[in-house]
């Protein structure tokens, strides 16, 4: 029942070498010499001298370096990597490797900008200035580790006239790009494997290209197979919103200003797709005459950032909804009932006026209210509130309930450049056999794959295959990230049953099909107002209840509802799985600290189900309004504003004792 | 330094350095595969082996420490009758782990229903603490022990009874 997966930490090849990388240990600097002493005919030392092809890593428009050829420009750059018959004999070669830097000043540390765009629509200064009611915050998100996953890694080895790699890796394809550009192969030659990731937040996607690039390099060189495992922590940007919105006399917000800074360390990764990502996250539900929104995405010399959760979007809708929330704390009014006032149309708009359609917003935020008597616990923790500030003397329970709804995007934007068309091919055979294949494969949609083909053409489940395979079996589909596996290609497959469908009986079998994403349109920036960036959307509702715990200081949660719009729901106890284990992982990183099986709380999830052929992933929506509900909640515990994260127990005590 | 210890049954001579951890030798001399060398700071309870039937953090033990000690990885308990009360326990439970953290709950599991085949739920959260990872309801956890250790309980009673 388990135990079958091999995770690349479980994986052996005979005569294998085991490598271990050489960091840089400063921030930026320059190598002035670096002593390898004699290591025997059994060590491998792979250099930036040795790669024969291009030393970096592309991905889309940006180039990552491989190994540090003279300049440091971050802390943890890899410069070297030794390969030997032991991990241990690695680590005892590489320590006897001596490098010597020239440490560049702080005050020379080039901190620039990588990405700045700003849309402006209407007279945003003006309207801040004639309209007397401003509420002004600034909400930051702090560099989250993802701690406690699988290890990151790959093993190489030659088989004939090719490469092979086992590597982690949520992006096979990137995989083998990268190792036929640095090592100068053919990519026909290069075979790439996926091993399982578990869990999946984004950190897999570049890392292991750079390992499975040194490991080939070294299975090159020595003629031996090669495994790098590594542990560098992966961390998220640091991303701060400052948000100025203008409120009319109803107390509705008529004007807004808003800047969001992305610090994306030493090299951007994807940084178009954040900014687009970012930029979406903080637009609200309310169509607006004049608003300015700046993204800028910074240069730091700090490792290279991962892509935690969807690119920056949950921290952007952290932004959006929690200050919806001080908006409405700031009247006094409930934040549940003024959403449900604002959100009622059947046409709801984005902030610059693109239409969302017909949505579940209302539904999702009727259901967790419902589900979690809110407004009476609201009212309670209010009115503990206004007796707690009255006798400041006694703190009395620490309790607070936040809400917080909106939507996140599955996939890439339509900024995205999508110069290669991402496939997925289904055959149907002699036996009435169904073969799927793409390179994501190794996700757990494979279900929802199975039983959608299975009501397409009428054949058991049992005799449907998703398969597993090396990129040279599989089509390119794409990287394993922001749900695509869900929102992206289960139409795909659709789109390809449907195909086999109208061609069954009347075509010889094999019957194979093909079909590929492509983004219809690529709208220019000039053209922000009023459109959609992105195709598809999962709304959801999120309610946090909790209580400070007066001796640690540690927030104890009394309850979790969450209302998720599933687009379509295949299975129900799967996604209530995956996303229950997804808001716990969140959780942790919400507190800062550890969560124990005994400090687990209640979590209801209710799936809200539309009956569209093509289901949604609720998790990047449930990161973010999870944590704009749990802030908010919070927020009004402590009766102080609490628009950072993480917020650790000491965090809680500095604010009691700011009261 | 020379270690010599018992690993699934097998007495073998390692030779390797004191501080070397417990979680290393395993899986780069031993070739141990159902470890997941997680954090190596003891947080996420990936790397649980039984030292003398205990559950132990292997990433926290020096080999220096294991001399002449039995060690059991999931391997190997994996194809005893107690791993078996274990899987059937916890599948009654309709409480299944993720492969990623399958071995280690099923040695902490053991850990628990070897002293105490009916334990007190505080019990059972407490010892899952060593795990970090969430794929299992605090409940379904409880269930899946307590059943596990009822299948465990029921084999000893038949077993004294022949």
């Amino acid at each position: 029942m388990a135990q079958k997966s091999r995770y690349i930490s479980g994986m052996y090849r005979p005569n294998m070498l085991y490598g271990t990388i050489i960091r840089s240990p400063i921030n930026r600097g320059r190598i002035t010499s670096i002593d390898i002493p004699p290591m025997g005919d059994d060590v491998v030392v792979v250099r930036a001298s040795d790669i024969p092809g291009s030393n970096g890593l592309r991905i889309l428009k940006e180039t990552l370096p491989l190994l540090t050829g003279e300049t440091i420009h971050y802390l943890g750059q890899p410069i070297l990597a030794v390969f030997a018959p032991t991990l241990e004999d690695a680590k005892v070669h590489a320590s006897s490797v001596a490098i010597q830097f020239d440490t560049i000043p702080p005050d020379m540390e080039d901190r620039g900008i990588f990405t700045d765009r700003t849309v402006t629509h209407g007279d945003i200064d003006k309207a801040l200035m004639d309209h007397p009611r401003v509420v002004e915050r600034s909400y930051l998100t702090r560099e989250l580790e993802s701690s406690y996953t699988a290890p990151t890694g790959a093993l190489s080895y030659p088989e004939d006239d090719r490469v092979i790699i086992h590597a982690s890796t949520q992006w096979p394809f990137h995989v083998r790009d990268s190792v036929a550009e640095v090592c100068g192969l053919q990519k026909r030659r290069i075979s790439v494997y996926t091993t399982p990731y578990s869990p999946n937040y984004g950190e897999k996607l570049v890392y292991p290209s750079m390992y499975a690039c040194l490991t080939a390099l070294a299975s090159i060189k020595s003629g031996r197979p090669a495994r790098l495992i590594s542990r560098f922590p992966a961390l998220s940007p640091r991303i701060t919103v400052l948000r100025k919105t203008a409120l009319d006399e109803s107390g509705i917000p008529c004007a807004e200003d808003i800047l969001v800074t992305a610090d994306v360390g030493a090299y951007p990764l994807f940084a178009e797709e954040i900014t687009e990502h970012l930029r979406c996250g903080v637009m609200g539900y309310i169509p607006l005459d004049h608003y300015r929104i700046r993204v800028k995405t910074l240069h730091s010399p700090h490792p290279p950032r991962y892509h935690f959760d969807g690119f920056g979007y949950p921290s952007a809708l952290f932004s959006s909804e929690s200050h919806i929330s001080e908006i409405c704390y700031d009247q006094e009014v409930n934040p549940a009932q003024w959403r449900l006032n604002q959100y009622t149309s059947q046409q709801l708009h984005l902030l610059n006026g693109a239409s969302m359609g017909e949505t579940p917003l209302e539904e999702v935020i009727q259901r967790v209210v419902k589900e979690s008597a809110f407004n009476r616990k609201f009212a309670v923790c209010k009115i503990n509130q206004v007796q707690r500030s009255s006798h400041a003397s006694f703190r009395g329970y620490l309790r607070g309930i936040g809400i917080a709804s909106g939507f996140a995007p599955n996939g890439f934007s339509r900024n995205y450049p999508w110069e290669k068309l991402y496939s997925v091919q289904v055959r149907l055979d002699e036996n009435n056999r169904l073969s799927i294949h793409t390179s994501l494969c190794n996700s757990g949609a494979s279900y929802t794959w199975r039983r959608t083909s299975s009501e397409i053409l009428g054949i058991p489940e049992e005799n449907i295959e998703v398969v597993y395979g090396g990129t040279r079996e599989l089509p390119n589909s794409g990287p394993h990230i922001l749900s695509r596996d869900i929102s992206i290609i289960t139409p795909l497959i659709r789109r390809c049953c449907e195909s086999i469908k109208s061609q069954r009986f009347k075509e010889p079998l094999p019957i194979i099909v093909k079909r590929g994403f492509k983004a219809k349109s690529h709208e220019p920036i000039q053209e922000f107002h009023r459109f959609k960036p992105f195709t598809t959307a999962c709304w959801g509702a999120v309610v946090v209840e909790l209580e400070v715990d007066s001796v640690s200081f540690m927030p104890e949660f009394r309850g979790i509802w969450c209302a998720i719009d599933c687009g379509r729901l295949f299975n129900e106890e799967v996604l209530r799985n995956n996303l229950r284990t997804k808001l716990l992982k969140i959780l942790h990183l919400a507190v800062g600290g550890r969560i124990t099986p005994d400090y687990m709380p209640k979590v209801e999830i209710q799936f809200v189900d539309r009956g569209s052929s093509v289901p949604l992933s609720g998790s990047q929506v449930l990161v973010g309004l999870f944590y704009a509900a749990f802030t908010s909640a919070l927020s009004q515990a402590l009766d102080r504003s609490i628009t950072e994260l993480p917020i650790t127990p000491p965090d809680i005590l500095a604010q009691l004792e700011d009261l | 330094m020379n270690i010599t210890c018992t690993i699934n049954g097998k007495q073998a001579v390692y030779q390797v350095s004191s501080d070397m951890p417990l979680l290393d030798l395993l899986i780069d001399n031993a070739h141990i595969t159902s470890l997941r060398p997680g954090c190596r700071k003891g947080h996420c309870g990936s790397c649980i082996v039984l030292i003398d039937d205990r559950p132990a953090l292997s990433c926290l033990v020096p080999v220096f420490d294991i001399r002449g000690r039995d060690i059991i990885t999931f391997e190997r308990f994996q194809r005893t009758r107690d791993s078996t009360d274990i899987r059937k326990g916890f599948e009654q439970a309709e409480a299944v782990p993720c492969s990623y953290c399958y071995p280690s709950k099923t040695l902490i599991t053991h850990g628990i229903i070897s002293r105490n085949v009916n334990p007190e739920p505080d019990e059972i959260l407490a010892a899952f603490a060593l795990h970090a990872c969430t794929c299992l309801e605090p409940d379904q956890v409880v269930r899946g022990v307590l059943q596990a250790g009822s299948y465990r309980g029921r084999r000893r009673k038949y077993a004294r009874s022949k």
